[in-house]
């Protein structure tokens, strides 16, 4: 009987499971980082815990956030089981988190009262409320009907006035502040020479600084109002607390929430992750700095590195005559994507940073001297940093597909009395242009997820303002920016409040991971657009 | 004598076509020519007058040099590293490697089709006028004119006209071969110069290209190679033999097929060889 | 599909060619036949004329189908029409061969007046013409309805011309001083005999053009009776 086995199959086999123990290790990555990252955004319920320890009765309220096995440090006796709860009320106990031990519980209950309120300073304060304090009403208690609805009315009113500080300090005094400042800048250029520019800008300063004194006391007025209104409320184990309003952002009553009003509350947690700006050195608050400027850096070192790795391999294939030389400058190049990061970024302070920009700063902003403008890190360094990079990427996968347009397509346009050069622009470059975009999807893929080179060009813990805004010129290349790469490094390990910082690197690790997906999902849309239109069939 | 006046005369058929090829300078005109790719030697001494608005097709077993002959006279072996040849090439009494004159100039007047149809990855209309963008021409009038010319000459209107701005890639293989010659037409050259043209279509296509050659002639100089003997002996107006790089017997179809002065010559029509 | 080839005008082209040399060897016979039944001088010098021309004409047509056979490698029916041309116009100039002869036969007896003419001679001359008529009438239409009615006519012809002899011979015996007018009349009356032959013979071509079988010796196939 012949054997019925086919040759070869077990390797079939082989290579599926190898590409199944593949993708199982990528979708557990994913999963681990979802897991742990998303479950902070979740609502949970707020406990209350008597323990006894030692015969004494202690009570802990917040949120259950973690349970484990607590080795024991004796040998022999065995570990103890022990819950991490979220207190807040980070002002009245110095932390946020605290460990207690399973088996000291007594008690456990789940008021429904039960206040989580977030805020500015100090992070989230979880108690009993007590009573709301409006200036020139009567105080109203928490069990009186009109409490919910007239704490909902003082918070939005706290933060439309919020909004409005935010307008007039950095709006108006901030267009102040910049004028004075140009105006400064002018007065050291005509000091002594010309006396009645020099008279007039000083008469000029002098009334911007007025309208800054009345602006400024405005700003300040409604600083003061915001404190106005407070409520109070009773952590559980504690004293009363007073709570201006002013600081309070939103307010919610955990243990009420219907599974429809926590999906609400985790998405409202979602979104204002994405697009808040951080608070409490980065443990609180949201990433949109960071997510924007990892964006924007990206796409500046994609525009960097398109055309001067596509101008290079052009060159390299069609025009370089094919010697030792071609050769050895390609050997270079690809030795290049092995040179580690950190040499980049070393490279890109020297040269760009400091000699370029040095020399931009003595041509064009030298009135403002010594501050450096262009002469210290910024996004334009980090971004062209990072294009040098990820250059060969994009050469080698650029000259591999302009390698495979087939022959006959350049004989045709050549026999046709086209330049080579026309040949390229209009027949070999297009047909390419599946295999480029391929390059600048994988140069995007690791440009994005570098964080070493960054931090010696550009990328800073917190950055006061966005690279792109409204403010003229709207394109601030030389401001330093923020990167989620490196709010990941930051939160997890210089970061004042390690417990409270972990769950935000899985989260923010799980937003750069979907930037870079989105990224690269842009750019693979676009190349099978392009592929569907340039179809060769028949080549 | 004189003709009796109730007698008409025949119709006239063609004169005896057995009179050897005079030689008149031709429009083409290759001179002792000797091409060599780095040191291969591919073409010895060959001499031959192509004459104008007539169709001429070379003829011979593989690697006898008339592909490469036919891709001198636009010089797309110029793409090739390491070539040399002396001898010249004319056209029109002007050699075809004058330093001064851009090559692109000459591929012009010279136009070529190829053997593997090679339609680029553009709509049907884009193909057409290619020749003319890259030469500067952009006016929509005259480019949309260009277009219905090239593809009346090219027998490809009636099917293409509906579809112009579709992907040239979804014609048949016939039909992007005939676009490709469309596409050579369109620039107006003087010369059409065709690279085994038929030799990857069936039966159908390939008759529909000969009874395209035989029109193009009225308008162009068309030079053929091919390996099909019985197409050189129904489409064109002479025939050149070579083997191994040297033309053996240059003379009008009809004496070739007929009666060959040269034993090759003969051997290889006969199918001995080849 | 179904264009008009380039080849298809030269096929067109070769049988219109065949169709004028068929048109003046009919005129050149017609001469000849007149010529015999009231015999002219003049007669003579216009076949010889016109055989000059139909030798011309049957040079070029030759070549041509020689040329077509190598160029353009005809087939099936294409191939039997280039085959069947190339004999046709071997025998239109048999035809007017003997036509001129018959005129230059007819010429004599019209300086040296007194023969006396059968008038079988006239029923073979007009069978003659009428058969050379209809046998290219048949060509040009593929009527073979025609060239059956051709071939069967050789009979006929046979028995005329059987008829001219005695006749003839009868006419020699009662009038000896005229042997030599009416030796050239039986000389005549064979040769129309002849003619007659080859119209038969341009019959078959055309049935084997448009039949593609080939009768030459097989006359019952179309005829359907013995020979």
């Amino acid at each position: 009987m012949q054997s019925t086995r086919v040759v070869g199959e077990p390797m079939v086999w082989l290579s599926a499971m190898g590409l199944g123990i593949g993708l199982l290790m990528v979708a557990a990555l994913l999963w681990v980082i979802i897991a742990n990252g998303v479950q902070v955004f979740w609502p949970k319920r707020i406990e209350v815990f008597t323990l006894t320890i030692d015969g004494k009765e202690q009570v802990i309220a917040g949120e259950l956030v973690k349970q484990q096995h607590k080795a024991s440090s004796v040998q022999g006796k065995q570990g103890a089981e022990e819950y991490q709860i979220f207190t807040g009320n980070k002002d009245i106990y110095g932390q946020g988190f605290r460990y207690i031990d399973v088996s000291a519980i007594t008690k456990r209950t789940m008021p429904s009262d039960a206040l989580l309120v977030e805020r500015l300073e100090y992070g989230n304060a979880i108690g009993a409320p007590v009573r709301l304090v409006i200036k020139g009403e009567a105080p109203i208690s928490a069990t009186d009907p009109l409490f919910r609805s007239r704490l909902g009315e003082a918070i939005t009113e706290v933060s439309d006035r919020r909004d409005a500080i935010l307008a007039l300090e950095k709006g108006q005094i901030g267009a102040i502040n910049r004028e004075i400042a140009s105006l400064e800048y002018h007065l050291k250029a005509v000091a002594g020479k010309d006396a009645a520019d020099e008279q007039a800008t000083k008469q000029r300063i002098a009334d911007l600084q007025k309208s800054y004194d009345v602006l400024n006391a405005k700003a300040k007025e409604l600083r003061a109002v915001q404190d106005d209104d407070q409520v109070v409320i009773r952590p559980y184990g504690g004293e009363e607390r007073t709570v201006s309003m002013g600081t309070v952002v939103s307010t919610t009553w955990s243990n009420e929430l219907s599974l429809f009003g926590q999906i609400g509350a985790f998405v409202h947690h979602l979104w204002s992750f994405l697009v808040e700006r951080p608070r409490e050195a980065n443990t609180e608050g949201g990433i949109f700095p960071a997510i924007f400027g990892t964006f924007v850096m990206t796409i500046l070192m994609s525009m960097a590195v398109t055309p001067f790795g596509v101008v290079t391999a052009i060159y390299l294939r069609e025009y370089a005559r094919q010697g030792p030389f071609v050769r050895a400058v390609r050997i270079a190049v690809n030795n290049l994507a092995g040179v580690p990061s950190i040499v980049f970024g070393v490279f890109g302070l020297g040269f760009f940073v400091y000699i370029v920009g040095g020399s931009i700063d003595s041509l064009f902003f030298s009135d403002k001297l010594p501050t450096p403008t262009f002469g210290t890190g910024g996004i334009l360094w980090a971004a062209l940093t990072l294009a040098l990079m990820t250059v060969p990427v994009v050469i080698v996968a650029t000259e591999e597909s302009i390698a495979a347009v087939p022959r006959g397509a350049k004989e045709g346009s050549l026999a046709l009395g086209a330049s080579k050069w026309q040949t390229i622009q209009r027949v070999v470059l297009p047909a390419a242009i599946p295999g480029i975009l391929t390059g600048l999807i994988l140069a995007m893929a690791r440009g994005a997820g570098e964080v070493a080179p960054l931090m010696l060009v550009g990328v800073v813990k917190l950055a006061p303002s966005l690279p792109i805004d409204g403010i003229y010129p709207f394109f601030h290349l030389d401001q330093k920016f923020m990167h989620l790469g490196f709010h990941i490094f930051d939160l997890g390990f210089q970061s004042p409040d390690s417990e409270a910082a972990k769950p935000m690197v899985f989260a923010t690790t799980f937003f750069l991971i979907a930037l870079v997906m989105a990224l690269n999902l842009g750019a693979i849309i676009l190349r099978e657009r392009i592929r569907r239109r340039y179809a060769t069939a028949a080549f | 004598m004189t003709t009796p006046s109730n007698t008409t005369a025949p119709t006239p058929l063609a004169p005896n076509p057995t009179k050897p090829v005079d030689s008149a300078p031709g429009y083409l005109s290759v001179r002792k020519y000797n091409f060599w790719y780095g040191t291969n030697q591919t073409l010895f001494d060959v001499s031959l007058e192509i004459p104008e608005k007539q169709v001429t097709a070379f003829i011979g077993p593989s690697g006898c040099g008339k592909s490469t002959l036919l891709r001198n006279f636009n010089r797309m072996n110029d793409l090739v590293d390491g070539i040399r040849h002396t001898g010249d090439i004319t056209m029109a009494g002007h050699t075809i490697y004058d330093p001064l004159i851009e090559v692109t100039s000459l591929r012009k007047r010279v136009g070529m089709v190829f053997q593997k149809s090679n339609p680029f990855p553009k709509s049907i209309y884009e193909n057409v006028i290619y020749g003319l963008r890259v030469g500067g021409q952009n006016s929509k009038a005259d480019l949309d004119i260009a277009v219905e010319k090239g593809l009346r000459a090219a027998a490809l209107w009636d099917e293409a006209k509906d579809r112009l701005n579709q992907s040239a890639l979804s014609l048949s293989g016939g039909q992007m071969q005939r676009l490709c010659i469309a596409r050579a037409i369109a620039v107006e050259p003087e010369v059409i110069l065709m690279d085994e043209p038929c030799s990857a279509l069936d039966p159908i296509a390939t008759g529909k290209i000969e009874e395209l050659i035989l029109e193009l002639k009225k308008q162009f100089t068309v030079v053929i190679v091919t390996h099909n003997m019985q197409q050189a002996g129904r489409c064109s107006d002479r025939t050149a033999f070579f083997y191994l790089g040297k033309l053996i017997e240059y003379d009008t179809t009809v004496t070739i097929f007929t009666n060959p002065r040269q034993k090759q010559t003969e051997d290889y029509i006969t199918g001995r060889f080849g | 599909m179904n264009q008009i080839r380039h080849f298809d005008l030269d096929l067109a082209e070769l049988k219109r060619s065949l169709v004028s040399m068929g048109n003046m060897v009919e005129r050149s016979l017609s001469i000849a036949v007149e010529a015999i039944i009231r015999p002219t001088v003049e007669a003579r010098e216009q076949c010889r004329v016109l055989e000059e021309q139909l030798d011309t004409l049957e040079t070029a047509i030759e070549d041509r189908c020689h040329q077509i056979i190598a160029l353009q490698q005809p087939m099936a029916g294409e191939l039997r029409l280039v085959i069947a041309a190339m004999r046709i116009t071997s025998d239109l100039e048999q035809v007017g061969d003997l036509a001129e002869s018959v005129a230059k036969r007819a010429s004599f007896i019209a300086r040296n007046k007194g023969a006396e003419i059968p008038p079988q001679i006239e029923t073979l001359g007009r069978l003659a013409l009428g058969m050379q008529r209809h046998a290219m009438e048949a060509f040009i239409t593929g009527n073979l309805n025609l060239a059956r009615g051709v071939i069967t006519d050789e009979d006929h012809s046979d028995a005329l011309t059987k008829q001219c002899y005695e006749q003839l011979q009868g006419l020699m015996r009662s009038d000896p001083d005229r042997i030599r007018e009416y030796t050239h009349l039986l000389r005549a009356a064979s040769q129309l005999e002849h003619i007659a032959d080859v119209s038969v013979s341009i019959a078959e071509e055309t049935v084997y053009i448009y039949k593609g079988t080939n009768i030459r010796h097989h006359h019952e196939e179309l005829t359907g009776e013995n020979p």
